[in-house]
């Protein structure tokens, strides 16, 4: 009982802490007031809201709450891309060795299945006396994009930061972007994703295409959620060699995370191309020639998985006969 | 006494507290954002009238009616 009565304030502290609580509050609630009154005089910018009701209200915009977990980007956002960039990628093909860095990473990013490689390594070879080397190949976020020009639903985009991207909302999987790609660089969603259940509930984000749909077609996106803030793609961040740089055309500034380069310089000095240039897309990524390669390319074969392996075998094998 | 709170003092005092929580409600902007603001800012711009489907057509800013 004694207890009890120690821990129950009586009636007379309750009144005194509810009225110094009162004054206090009274005081910052006339405070606050005269902050708002002030914002709300700052900004004399009308937005049009719409209600749960049905009713669109002006309101001025000092008065606008973002929350955090609702500024996701919007479909106009996403379509429009960020003003004043104009992403680039350039890839120094002398120092891939087919560590395939790249594509586990952007595989653990996008939450897709090792089978489906938006970004991949090829082998190349320019000629029967020239010697292979190893060829990384992704969606080329082309100037004059095909696929943006066949879609008959306009679920594939070009944005002013140059970046081609999907929305997955509005594609019918018709396949006619895939067909008008030079380059092979998309993919069909054949099955259902399996990703993990918290992103699968997530609300649909137009630039990152999560939560993946079956039935529409995908493609490296240059990780524009991740540009928004200032970082790199997780395939640059993951090369061990240096091989990606990205960077904003607009800045002249490209960065493999280690170094950071002036654009024009890099590609005019190491004589930079891109591929398949004469059939004028206009590719946004740049290719820098393999030479003074820093590995031979057999190194390529370094633990590597059999199934994997399988895809080369014919080039090297052709190469070592002559 | 103890189920008719609101008559004790304790009750109203209580009750006068908890008032100064301010509510807010959830809007759409035109592109499609998330937004809450303060609900006596909105009741004392709302007008109570019910939007017609083609004002907001016009109101929003959807991407789809650039290509039209």
């Amino acid at each position: 009982m004694k207890a009890e009565e120690i821990n129950d304030p009586g009636r007379r502290d309750f009144i005194k802490n509810a009225a110094i609580a009162t004054i206090a509050t009274a005081a910052c609630g006339s405070l606050a007031c005269s902050c708002s009154s002030q914002q709300a005089a700052k900004t004399g910018e009308k937005v049009r809201l719409l209600s749960p009701e049905g009713e669109i209200v002006e309101i001025d915009s000092a008065y606008l709450n973002y929350q955090e977990h609702m500024a996701i980007v919007s479909k106009l956002e996403a379509r429009q891309g960020m003003a004043g960039k104009k992403f680039v990628m350039v890839v120094d093909l002398g120092r891939c060795k087919n560590a395939r860095k790249c594509i586990s990473a952007c595989q653990k990013w996008h939450y897709r299945p090792p089978e489906t490689e938006w970004l991949t390594v090829k082998l190349m070879k320019d000629s029967d006396k020239a010697a292979p080397y190893w060829f990384p190949k992704q969606c080329f976020h082309c100037d004059n994009p095909p696929c943006v020009k066949v879609c008959p639903v306009d679920a594939t985009y070009k944005r002013q930061d140059g970046l081609v991207l999907i929305d997955n909302e509005r594609c019918i999987g018709c396949k006619f972007c895939m067909a008008a790609c030079p380059y092979s660089t998309r993919v069909f969603n054949w099955d259902e994703p399996q990703q993990p259940l918290d992103i699968m509930n997530l609300k649909s984000n137009p630039e990152t295409n999560l939560p993946a749909k079956v039935g529409t077609v995908e493609k490296c996106d240059f990780c524009p959620d991740r540009a928004r803030e200032g970082l790199l793609p997780p395939c640059v961040e993951a090369c061990p060699n240096g091989v990606f740089y990205f960077g904003d055309e607009k800045e002249d500034t490209v960065s493999n995370g280690d170094e950071t380069l002036s654009f024009t310089q890099l590609i005019k000095d190491r004589a930079a191309y891109r591929f398949q240039e004469e059939l004028g897309t206009k590719p946004r990524v740049y290719y820098l020639p393999p030479r003074d390669r820093q590995f031979p390319v057999e190194r390529g074969y370094d633990n590597l998985p059999e199934n994997i392996k399988a895809r080369f075998e014919g080039i090297l094998d052709e190469g070592k006969k002559k | 006494m103890g189920n008719n709170q609101n008559k004790t003092r304790r009750g109203f005092f209580s009750q006068f507290l908890s008032a100064d929580k301010e509510e807010k409600v959830k809007m759409l902007t035109p592109d499609g954002k998330l937004v809450e603001i303060d609900k006596k800012i909105f009741e004392a711009a709302a007008k109570k009238k019910l939007t017609s489907n083609k004002e907001l057509y016009d109101w929003m800013q959807n991407p789809s009616k650039e290509n039209k």
